[in-house]
């Protein structure tokens, strides 16, 4: 669906620009053909271009690959998808293929209309950070998680309800003022911001966008020590 | 002509620029105040900020995060960058609640004629002054007590102890560590001849094998359990061996379980080091350079020993212990045979009438087989209360110790404690005060008149309860308390509002030597002060200014660190500061830029490095040879024992969702809700046998009283054993609880008692 699309959207735009320039170059002779020209040129291919373009946005953005293009988000990509020894949540939900797909998303937007809209506003504003260079890292989640983005897939599981030690949690999400995080109990679920932080030993492989180019798991392993030990090196 | 002008007509005029500037200007501007738009959307919750602290519950000291809102507590979260990892459990999770109980004790309060009635400090304080007087002046200092907590902050403690020991002359110091730690805190010092863990939490990153006896950790120690758990996913060889008589969450979770029956463990401890010493799984060269022998007398040798262990080869135990020869064989070998083997205990262990031997024997099993100073292997009792180490332990705040591991009946440790306090020689009393169960005693015999009660619940907590209370009645006590409704208020003579948590400041000591401070972020509720504020306050006014000098805690941290320099457990670089700064330090710590000490007695303990090399990697300090002791020790069978009569083995403990006599943790919905009211819960086959069904009242029975309450039944007892938590005030479950102890560690056994039960 995704490849139509962007087929679609590069046609979208060459015909766009043919017509752009044939419309300026009979711009003197208003004919029928040239209001055509005007009518798709200016507003239905303009229109057509900004829906595919936020579709494809919209549907592009719940990749991880996504988030992880932004070099900022590396540590916390590096950790979930490569570190098959990291025992953070988000690393131990994606490398036991707990969730099929979207793994950052998943997660990181709430449910219903008013989630993803929540979690693309949030996207825009993490975009706009990005390009700007206005964060800081270790960059920090800002407000509260939402645990009910966990207990949307763990409630009525067999493993979540044969636990008893469960039930003060959901009485706790579910009443009038939740206070509980599953976190928690259930740890931390990126790196603690100390190895995020730039300059620290583990931050060298961590925001190392090049591990994703490994694949093989051995690789991977001898990559972060090569670069852990380079690090203990010019300490 | 016309192409060339229409090329011409193609460039930019001035006017097409600024269109085209202002559009760009137009469409940067709507991102622009769409971005500034998504960043004030941000729901960023209650927190105002955020504080580094420690839970205020149980031993595991977990790192907490604290969110504030001007003065209210509204979230709590674990702590990423502390020991814990971010990880705490469901009753940290909820302090929140506790803090904003709107139920607290505010002021102080006066019995008269059996009824409380409101006073203020100045009338509560000089009444409490006048009858530890009077009480001094008729009966002498072994008339007044103090009985403090292993939830009392380090400066606390430390204050309550000097200020009886050096300033009233009263050696009746003792708390509630003795009913949880004292038999694991003697057993570390004849065994090491230094009190406190060999090793550290991070050990259970590294260990292979998991030998957890008498510890419920998943209910009672939950992140520690997690990091069990962690370390098994990472690596496929880690076994968890559990010894439990329930089959608790903890014993479920097993590779291999033993049910052994309750009081009967002593002979499986010996019985695997026989094994080991018969299938010559000793480590040699470890015990050569780094083990001496002792039979609880004399010194005994190696080959003496594994004589004495001839008595309890498995085939000679395994019928008394329930369990089959082959079961011990197969845990003595995996014990012994791993990589790196952590043994983790908690009250099953120490609330034993042979919980010392027990403790010693638990130390022994890693010593003989090298077990012991690597990555991984060590012996580590887990703690039950947040300061019983630091506060109590560390600071010698019981009946027999002074500060840092001295001993009150040595008379060099009173000489130099009398020379760091400064205080005449002589003055410290030469006799041992009253241990817990004998202050109270002593009260029901009018010896102890006067008493204060700091920080814990006696009147729910001690075994043989009613007897006790009996003399709660009897004495004239001050309890400082937070709420007014706990048991051991009813019995005050004075109540006086106690400062909760972050209400006050001062530093915290757990299981693996680590202290951590807890920072003042709000006022006490009312006109509640801290237990340091009234224990200053009260020396003042007992004439003991110039003994207690100090008025702030970070003042009395300073005088406690300097004087923990004379001693091997040196923390004299554990500064405020530095404990603001960090996430815990571990002692020994001799300098401010010293990182701490993970494991102790090898390279990298400030006490061990200049005896420790490539050929002798150990050095146990503890002791005037460098050798650790391993004892002989013999099983005594109990006098609590099933028979005819009283067919059935009641042992007590803890529940996930709640802490100790519930003080706390009951009032809170969720907690209160998961925890259920206290009851007698039965394996579903003496529940048959007894003719009693879920929901029954039954009447329980055991030589020391008799009590009702209702049934309920669950697979996790094994038969012949039956369970009941003590965080019910209506289900005072210790009414029936033996008050037998240690002979050593005066610490009672509340895991085993016999009872019989009838329908009521």
């Amino acid at each position: 669906m995704e490849i139509i699309l962007d087929v679609l959207a590069i046609f979208v735009l060459i015909v766009e620009v043919i017509l752009l320039y044939q419309l300026r170059a009979n711009r003197h002779e208003l004919s029928a053909k040239v209001r055509s020209m005007v009518l798709f040129g200016i507003i239905v291919f303009p229109l057509l271009a900004l829906l595919l373009g936020n579709y494809h946005v919209f549907v592009s953005s719940k990749e991880s690959t996504t988030c992880q293009s932004c070099h900022v988000m590396s540590p916390m990509a590096n950790d979930m998808m490569f570190d098959s020894h990291s025992q953070t949540l988000a690393s131990r939900h994606y490398q036991n293929g707990w969730i099929a797909e979207h793994e950052c998303y998943s997660c990181h937007a709430d449910y219903g209309f008013q989630g993803t809209m929540k979690a693309k506003l949030d996207g825009y504003r993490h975009l706009m950070r990005y390009v700007t260079k206005t964060y800081t890292e270790p960059i920090r989640y800002r407000g509260e998680f939402n645990s009910m983005n966990c207990y949307g897939c763990h409630q009525g599981s067999r493993t979540f309800e044969a636990v008893d030690e469960h039930a003060p949690v959901v009485e706790n999400l579910l009443g009038d003022d939740p206070t509980i995080s599953c976190l928690n109990c259930h740890g931390r679920a990126h790196p603690e911001p100390s190895k995020r932080t730039p300059g620290s030993k583990e931050y060298k492989w961590l925001s190392d966008p090049k591990v994703k180019e490994v694949v093989n798991a051995q690789e991977v392993k001898d990559y972060i020590n090569t670069l852990a030990a380079s690090a203990e090196q010019s300490k | 002509m016309g192409k060339q002008n229409d090329k011409e007509n193609l460039n930019l005029s001035r006017r097409d620029f600024l269109k085209l500037t202002g559009g760009t200007v137009a469409v940067g501007g709507a991102a622009l105040s769409g971005w500034g738009l998504t960043e004030l959307i941000v729901d960023e919750g209650p927190v105002k900020s955020w504080h580094k602290s420690v839970c205020r519950y149980c031993g595991t000291g977990c790192g907490v995060m604290l969110g504030m809102n001007k003065e209210k507590l509204v979230r709590v979260r674990g702590d990423q960058e502390a020991h814990n990892k971010g990880v705490i459990c469901i009753k940290g999770s909820m302090l929140d609640s506790l803090m904003k109980d709107p139920n607290r004790l505010k002021t102080p309060k006066i019995k008269k004629d059996g009824k409380f009635v409101e006073a203020s400090w100045e009338e509560a304080m000089s009444l409490m002054t006048s009858k530890f007087k009077e009480a001094l002046q008729d009966h002498g200092p072994e008339s007044i007590g103090y009985y403090g907590s292993g939830q009392l902050l380090i400066e606390e403690s430390y204050t309550a102890n000097k200020l009886f020991k050096a300033g009233l002359r009263s050696n009746n110091v003792d708390g509630n560590p003795r009913l949880c730690m004292a038999s694991a805190a003697v057993g570390y010092t004849q065994t090491f001849g230094k009190d406190e863990p060999p090793g550290a939490y991070v050990d259970i990153d590294h260990a292979e094998t998991f030998f957890l006896i008498g510890s419920n950790a998943y209910e009672c120690h939950p992140p520690l359990w997690e990091r069990i758990m962690l370390r098994k996913k990472a690596n496929k060889n880690v076994k968890i061996i559990v010894v439990d008589p329930r089959k608790t969450k903890t014993a479920e979770r097993a590779d291999i379980y033993l049910p052994v029956l309750p009081g009967k463990d002593m002979l499986l401890l010996n019985s695997m080091c026989s094994v080991m010493s018969e299938l010559e799984l000793l480590d040699d060269d470890f015990i050569a350079k780094h083990v001496s022998f002792n039979d609880g007398a004399k010194k005994i040798s190696l080959e003496e020993y594994k004589e004495f262990l001839k008595e309890y080869r498995p085939e000679k135990v395994a019928d008394e212990l329930g369990i089959t020869p082959r079961e011990i064989r197969e845990v003595a070998y995996q014990f012994a045979s791993s990589k790196a083997t952590m043994s983790l205990w908690t009250m099953g262990i120490n609330q034993r009438v042979q919980g010392v031997f027990l403790n010693n024997t638990l130390n022994s099993l890693h010593l003989i087989t090298g077990q012991i100073c690597r990555p991984g292997a060590t012996p580590l009792s887990l703690t039950g209360q947040s300061n019983a180490c630091g506060g109590v332990r560390d600071t010698g705040s019981l009946a027999h110790l002074l500060p840092n591991g001295r001993l009150v009946a040595n008379g060099t440790h009173r000489q130099e404690m009398e020379k760091l306090w400064k205080v005449p020689e002589g003055t410290i009393a030469p006799k041992p005060g009253r241990h817990a169960l004998a202050m109270f005693d002593g009260m029901v015999k009018d010896e102890v008149k006067a008493a204060l009660i700091m920080c814990t619940n006696p009147a729910q907590s001690l075994p043989n309860n009613q007897y006790y209370r009996e003399g709660m009645e009897k004495a004239f006590l001050v309890v400082s308390e937070i709420f007014a409704d706990t048991e051991t208020a009813k019995f005050a003579d004075i109540l006086l509002p106690a400062a909760l948590y972050i209400e006050k400041e001062g530093v915290y000591g757990q299981t693996e030597r680590r202290y951590q401070i807890i920072e003042k972020l709000r006022e006490p509720v009312g006109d509640a002060r801290s237990d340091f504020d009234i224990l200053v306050d009260f020396a003042n006014r007992m004439g003991q200014g110039n003994l207690i000098t100090y008025k702030t805690p970070n003042e009395c941290w300073d005088e406690y660190r300097n004087i923990s320099k004379a001693s091997k457990y040196d923390f004299s670089g554990i500064t405020y500061d530095r404990l603001k700064k960090e996430r815990g330090i571990q002692w020994p710590c001799p300098s401010e830029d010293h990182p701490g000490t993970v494991r102790r007695y090898i390279k990298g303990d400030p006490f061990a490095d200049k005896h420790v090399n490539d050929q002798h990697k150990v050095h146990f300090y503890g002791k005037p040879d460098g050798k650790a002791v391993v004892f002989a020790r013999p099983y005594k069978a109990g006098v609590e024992d099933v028979s005819e009569d009283k067919p059935l083995f009641l042992t007590t403990g803890r529940v996930i969702s709640q802490w100790h006599t519930g003080t706390m943790t009951y009032r809170i919905s969720e907690l209160k809700h998961s925890a259920g009211p206290g009851r007698f819960v039965f394996h579903p086959q003496d529940a048959g046998l007894n003719n009693v069904k879920k929901g029954d009242k039954i009447e329980v029975e055991s030589s020391r009283g008799k009590m009702q309450g209702i049934v309920d039944i669950s697979d996790h007892e094994t038969p012949g054993v039956v369970f009941g938590a003590f965080y019910d005030a209506k289900f005072l479950v210790n009414n029936v609880v033996s008050d037998d102890h240690d002979p050593i560690s005066k610490e009672p056994d509340y895991k085993v008692t016999a009872i019989k039960v009838k329908k009521v």
